[in-house]
């Protein structure tokens, strides 16, 4: 009987325990059900682990740091990106492209209460660059490279910031815009210094209001995860308060089931349409597709990095790569959603040489093999086996790499070149450019800002000495790197435009340290009783003037 | 030892290499492994399971979150998979290779064979879709405002705190396809195991006994039957309870239930050490304390194993 009656409290202890853990000991809210029309739900891909902008450079926490924070300028609507004003009325650049002057409005105010001026707009762009910052989120993947630039900052007024700049740079208008650059508030940012360690300021980030945007984090709990927020509409925005009172951020990474509680109205929004659905979501009349040319490339690096010893650091090599290529079948395989590429600049930038084709590309298919093998053959590496690391799981770049790898395996092995594929974890290959083993890498690019310099800096350039760690081919020439920054300083914009033409011909004829492949559309749908809603030139969806019809 | 670098995967694909390296310096991830290794017990004896690198929250609050949700969707499910499947068990019994037998034989065969991702969309595109019965996913309606979970478990906080009927509603709505979807191999192995057990049992000498003394059918079965056969029944249960606490991926990846089996895999998938140690360290404890209870109900079922001395 005593065993019973002590296996019975033990047990009585543990579910006690359990319990009181669980619980919070919080008083219980106020509980309402509110209108479906006053609420918006949008299914995505992604989710959102971090909503510090200035810590993050994942896609799947723009989506959502978009509705939350504005920053000086706003991307247009239409392509190609240009740039609006947002929390600054106005600007004006040096002639020089090295002194930014921004006016900044005078009637926003921050979701918590504090008012918008040039002190707190100085005081975001120190959390963003200043290493030792005492609000620093610790990482800060853009605060180098592309706000490094920045010499000083002076407010010479209450509504007046001025950025001067180590040297000319005319993207800086464009990296303005940049999610990185949005605004946080000051009385976020001192609340973040109590804050001991820096992840403990992101944290707090995630639960707290802290932007100027249509949509405001409204309750420590309504970030319940990253696969699940709620945002309120914020009463005292500038523009006005957003139609719709709540816009849920839901996760689901199941394309056709996303695709499903959108037909069914369970959800009102949702991303990344499969490309097999995409006409089926175009017939539907209660649906409307939106699609776009993303700007993006999906590319083949070959490691040129002569130490390494690959036989890809010969340029025999890689012009019979280069030769060999055939992007039909990678269209086809895109269901027709993707258009090739040739050069490193998607058609809608500004650089982008129309009508260009490398020396490679434009050889008619059977020559090209013909010569390819011979190319081979000539520098010693029939036979050879070359491993191809691709990402392990898809990217909007690249929605389908073990496909796509697989058809360069093919069209490789008919020029004598044995390719051994490696699917390789995202981040581990991610991480490889430095110290790469793989002589060729099948990735991708997207724009963060819209801007040429975006694409050509990281990819096929670096610093003064050595490519960057984006830098899948580790291509690195003093000449192209010259080239590359002084376009990045240029002001004329056509002039600029000219400079990254030039370098598109030079740097595929001369070096071909890359193949390009493709670049694909992406896609939003909707209800069609939705209307307001759009997706700005660099891709990202706007909820804030979003209704119900 | 995880692949990848961990400083990477936080920083991003972007990051310079100098960012990498003041990281990497400030996380402590350029000390040697075995100081790593004893820096992490020292916080664990203190309560400290660290910070998510993924999200920077601290792992103890995502996991206040996560465990109460796997928690309800597990013990919905066990207790689903119990009723049914101890039934049909029972059922099948009674008759054996009767029509009953062989319709429980089907159902335990289907169940246990069956891909629950495939399942699981069948019946959401059903219930929810087609019929417009039950919802797609979530753990309650997104027109809810002011609901604040107190205790993590939907059902009880519907019930207890918010005393809405209404809301109660809508929470187990929301459960019952996720947990129908997550029993449906428990159902179909304590179904087997209950049959087996409650064979093996109505064939003995005190059944026959029990019968002799005039007891009803219902009284046979149950009271002298299934007693007998369930310490072999109740290690089943607890044994699947115990499986199910370690999070249900596919169940909730395709209802979008935020519980700890999509945590473990996101975890993974960016190599997030410390969520994925403090989900591995609660996976196993409350493993080992399902089945350290499960041994201590023995003596609540069978009186003989109260006896001192008994085996």
């Amino acid at each position: 009987m005593r065993q019973t009656v002590a296996t019975f409290a033990l047990m009585a202890l543990v579910g006690m325990l359990v319990f009181t853990t669980a619980c919070g000991g919080n008083s219980v809210p106020e509980l309402r059900k509110v209108e479906k029309q006053d609420v918006l739900v949008f299914l995505r891909s992604d989710s959102s682990p971090k909503l510090d902008p200035q810590a993050t450079s994942d896609g799947g926490d723009a989506i959502v740091l978009v509705q939350m924070y504005e920053g000086l300028v706003s991307a247009s609507k239409a392509a190609p990106v240009t740039w609006e004003p947002a929390l600054a009325s106005k600007w004006e650049i040096s002639a020089d492209a090295r002194t930014y002057t921004f006016t900044i409005r005078s009637d926003v105010k921050f979701h918590d209460g504090a008012k918008l001026d040039s002190s707190a707009v100085r005081r975001s762009f120190e959390r963003l660059t200043l290493e030792n910052d005492p609000a620093t989120p610790g990482s800060r993947p853009y605060a180098d490279d592309i706000f490094g630039c920045i010499a000083r900052v002076e407010t010479p007024d209450s509504q007046t910031i001025r950025f001067t700049l180590k040297e000319s740079n005319t993207a800086f208008l464009a990296n303005c815009g940049m999610f990185a650059a949005f605004i946080v508030s000051p009385k976020a940012i001192e609340e973040m210094e109590k804050q001991s360690k820096p992840d403990d300021r992101i944290a707090w980030l995630n639960h707290h209001p802290a932007g100027t945007g249509p949509y405001t984090i409204a309750a420590d709990s309504d970030y319940q995860s990253a696969e699940n927020i709620t945002l309120t509409a914020f009463s005292n925005h500038w523009r006005g308060k957003a139609p719709i009172g709540r816009l849920v951020f839901q996760t689901q990474s199941d394309g056709r089931t996303r695709l499903e509680r959108l037909k069914h109205n369970d959800v009102q929004v949702i991303d990344n349409v499969m490309p097999a659905d995409w006409q089926a979501v175009r017939d539907e009349k209660g649906l409307v597709l939106f699609a776009w040319d993303d700007l993006n490339v999906a590319y083949l690096a070959m490691n040129m990095d002569t130490a390494k010893g690959f036989p890809t650091a010969d340029k025999r090599v890689r012009e019979a790569i280069a030769l060999a290529v055939d992007r039909a079948p990678m269209i086809k395989a895109y269901d027709g959603i993707a258009q090739e590429m040739h050069v490193l600049l998607p058609t809608a930038m500004p650089g982008h040489p129309k009508g260009f084709l490398p020396a490679c590309d434009a050889v008619p298919r059977e020559d090209a093999l013909k010569r390819a093998r011979a190319l081979i053959k000539e520098a010693g590496f029939e036979g050879r086996e070359l491993v191809l690391a691709f990402p392990e799981k898809p990217r909007p770049y690249l929605l389908q790499p073990e496909r796509i790898a697989d058809l360069l395996r093919q069209q490789f092995d008919a020029i004598g070149l044995k390719i051994k594929l490696e699917k390789t974890p995202n981040r581990e290959l991610f991480d490889s450019p430095p110290n790469s083993t793989y002589p060729l890498v099948l990735i991708g690019w997207m724009t963060d800002n819209g801007d040429s310099d975006n694409f050509w800096r990281p990819l096929l350039a670096g610093s003064e000495t050595k490519p960057s760690d984006n830098n899948f081919a580790r291509f690195f020439d003093k000449g192209v790197y010259a080239e590359v920054f002084a376009a990045a300083r240029e002001a004329g914009m056509d002039k600029r435009a000219l400079m990254y033409e030039a370098l598109e011909r030079r740097v595929h004829n001369e070096f071909r340290p890359i193949v390009p492949l493709l670049s694909s559309k992406r896609s939003v749908a909707w209800r069609a009783e939705l209307e307001g809603l759009y997706v700005d030139s660099l891709g990202f969806l706007h909820a804030g003037l979003a209704t119900y019809r | 030892m995880l692949p990848g670098d961990p400083a990477r995967a936080v920083l991003g694909q972007r990051a310079s290499e100098e960012n990498v390296r003041v990281y990497r310096q400030q996380a402590g991830l350029d000390r040697p492994l075995h100081q790593q290794l004893l820096s992490y017990l020292d916080d664990l004896a203190h309560g400290e399971f660290g910070t998510s690198h993924r999200t920077s929250q601290s792992v103890a609050s995502e996991l206040k979150v996560r465990i109460p949700a796997t928690m309800e969707l597990a013990l919905a499910a066990m207790l689903l998979a119990t009723v049914v499947g101890v039934s049909l068990g029972i059922l099948a019994s009674i008759r054996p290779h009767g029509p009953l037998d062989l319709a429980c034989l089907v159902v335990a065969l289907v169940g246990v064979s069956i891909p629950i991702f495939w399942l699981g969309f069948l019946l959401q595109r059903l219930f929810a879709g087609e019929l417009n019965m039950l919802p797609f996913g979530g753990r309650m309606d997104v027109t809810w405002e002011g609901f604040r979970p107190i205790t993590g478990f939907f059902v009880i906080d519907a019930a207890l705190y918010y005393r809405s009927p209404a809301l109660l509603a809508d929470v187990l709505a929301h459960l019952a396809l996720p947990a129908f979807v997550l029993a449906t191999v428990p159902t179909a192995l304590i179904a087997r195991i209950t049959r087996a057990t409650m064979m093996e049992t109505l064939k003995q000498d005190y059944m026959r006994t029990a019968k002799a003394k005039g007891a009803g059918p219902a009284s046979v079965v149950l009271k002298h039957g299934l007693r007998n056969a369930l310490i072999p029944i109740l290690t089943a249960v607890t044994t699947q309870f115990g499986y199910l606490l370690g999070g249900a991926v596919l169940t909730e990846t395709i209802f979008g239930w935020p519980g700890l089996g999509r945590y473990v895999i996101e975890s993974i998938d960016i190599l997030d050490a410390r969520p994925l140690q403090a989900s591995v360290l609660f996976i196993a404890s409350a493993f080992v304390l399902v089945n350290l209870l499960t041994d201590l109900s023995y003596s609540l079922v069978d009186p003989r194993l109260r006896r001192r001395g008994a085996p």
